[in-house]
């Protein structure tokens, strides 16, 4: 039971059941291997449960859009071969429901809502964008009943946007019910300066000191 | 995704704590050779947590299989995940990739002025910076900072709090050894990035507190 990272799992006398709207379909209880009768069971989900376990369990791949492990892209991680951020922008990672809180499908309509409305365009290879069904950024109606651990929203501002994207997440940060953690991209000036973070800075955001560094070692080199 | 990226602590509480990802991307096709040499690399630089072969073939982390399973079931679709206990082994490391030059793309997470010290010292220079604003929203139906120092050195949250605090109780009584214990609070981990140095340290920290 301590396994379970939705608390799902109910014990009531000699029976332990899964509340099954809780159950965000991690696997974590069967991977784990720790039921002292081993009474935890892969099901096979079918759609739209079987969202959950795409966004939910780090060894399933999304089926339905990317095939790809994981609840977002690449991001930064190959940047300095896909050159998808570039001097002068501001790629956001939004992750909601992170860490730990999950998220209904409802609640991610919120953002996508609000930030579609203001001229925000998600990622295309993001497996969230592909449940937006159209340019108001509504969420597919047979998937508004499942809830996941977490899920991204990545797009890319403008540097000089990027004070108003911030605030637009305060706005939200304000009204949600739910975590979110929130991640900017730069790619770096030659002199490894960030204006992001300059601006950042002016607004008062605190950084956390730890980050993630792409080290510019892969090839062959985008030119951004 | 940015699953290495919020993870909590102090400055002081994050020295030694490195983790890296290694990403075919692009160049894939025939890549399992070259991060079969990763890996290597990886060991010979005193890694304390591997990952590579995810998916539903996953094999475990270097916590619960050895190395050689991992290696044997890479595939060109992977990523390396792994985690490095001291800014001396992620520079070490990291000499030796600028050196071999596998064309691969690297990320490392730690502290920032850190990893820019050691791109100096290898020969390289910070391309791209995923950097972390913290939690935004309801955050008062988070764990406290103690557990969460814990919990977001897995970044697909699938090690919840409840465990940490039971974890942590069967130390205090002594049913369960320190060691043991990371290894239990680990296990839902499967991406290498947890680290049971800092979760050692920081477990006694708490069991004592």
């Amino acid at each position: 039971m301590a396994y379970c990272v939705a608390h799902a799992i109910r014990v009531e006398g000699a029976v332990a059941t899964i509340d099954q709207e809780l159950c965000y379909e991690c696997h974590s209880c069967v991977r784990c291997g720790m039921c002292p009768v081993d009474a935890f069971r892969s099901d096979d989900l079918e759609w739209p449960r079987i969202l959950r376990r795409m966004f939910s369990d780090p060894n399933f791949p999304h089926k339905s859009s990317t095939l790809e492990l994981g609840r977002g892209t690449s991001e930064m991680k190959d940047n300095d071969v896909t050159g998808r951020y570039r001097r002068g922008e501001a790629g956001l990672c939004v992750e909601l429901g992170r860490p730990g809180t999950g998220v209904t499908l409802p609640e991610i309509e919120r953002f996508t809502t609000r930030l579609m409305a203001a001229g925000v365009r998600f990622e295309p290879d993001n497996p969230l964008t592909a449940l937006i069904c159209d340019d108001a950024g509504h969420i597919r109606p047979d998937v508004r009943s499942e809830r996941v651990l977490s899920a991204i929203l990545e797009f890319t501002v403008p540097t000089p946007a990027l004070p108003g994207a911030i605030s637009m997440l305060e706005g939200l940060a304000r009204e949600t019910c739910t975590v979110f953690s929130v991640g900017v991209i730069t790619r770096l000036e030659d002199d490894g300066t960030s204006p992001n973070v300059t601006l950042l800075d002016q607004l008062g955001r605190r950084i956390r000191p730890n980050a993630k560094v792409n080290v510019g070692i892969g090839r062959p080199r985008a030119n951004v | 995704m940015t699953h290495a990226l919020h993870r909590m602590g102090a400055a002081e509480d994050l020295t030694d704590d490195f983790t890296i990802i290694v990403r075919p991307g692009r160049g894939r096709k025939g890549a399992t050779p070259k991060l079969q040499a990763i890996l290597d690399l990886i060991v010979k630089h005193g890694a304390v947590n591997i990952s590579g072969a995810r998916g539903e073939d996953f094999p475990g982390t270097s916590l619960e299989t050895d190395v050689k399973n991992i290696r044997d079931n890479l595939k060109d679709n992977h990523s390396l995940f792994a985690t490095f206990k001291s800014a001396e082994d992620i520079t070490s490391f990291l000499k030796d990739m600028v050196a071999q030059d596998f064309g691969l793309s690297l990320v490392i997470q730690g502290l920032q002025h850190s990893v820019a010290e050691c791109c100096k010292s290898a020969g390289t220079k910070p391309h791209t910076v995923n950097n972390s604003l913290g939690f935004w929203g309801a955050t008062s139906s988070l764990p406290p900072q103690s557990l969460l120092e814990f919990t977001t050195m897995c970044g697909h949250s699938m090690i919840p709090a409840t465990l940490v605090t039971q974890v942590g109780e069967r130390v205090k009584s002594g049913s369960l050894g320190l060691d043991e214990a990371v290894r239990v609070i680990a296990k839902p981990c499967v991406c290498g990035i947890f680290n049971p140095v800092r979760a050692r340290r920081l477990l006694k920290r708490l069991v004592e507190s």
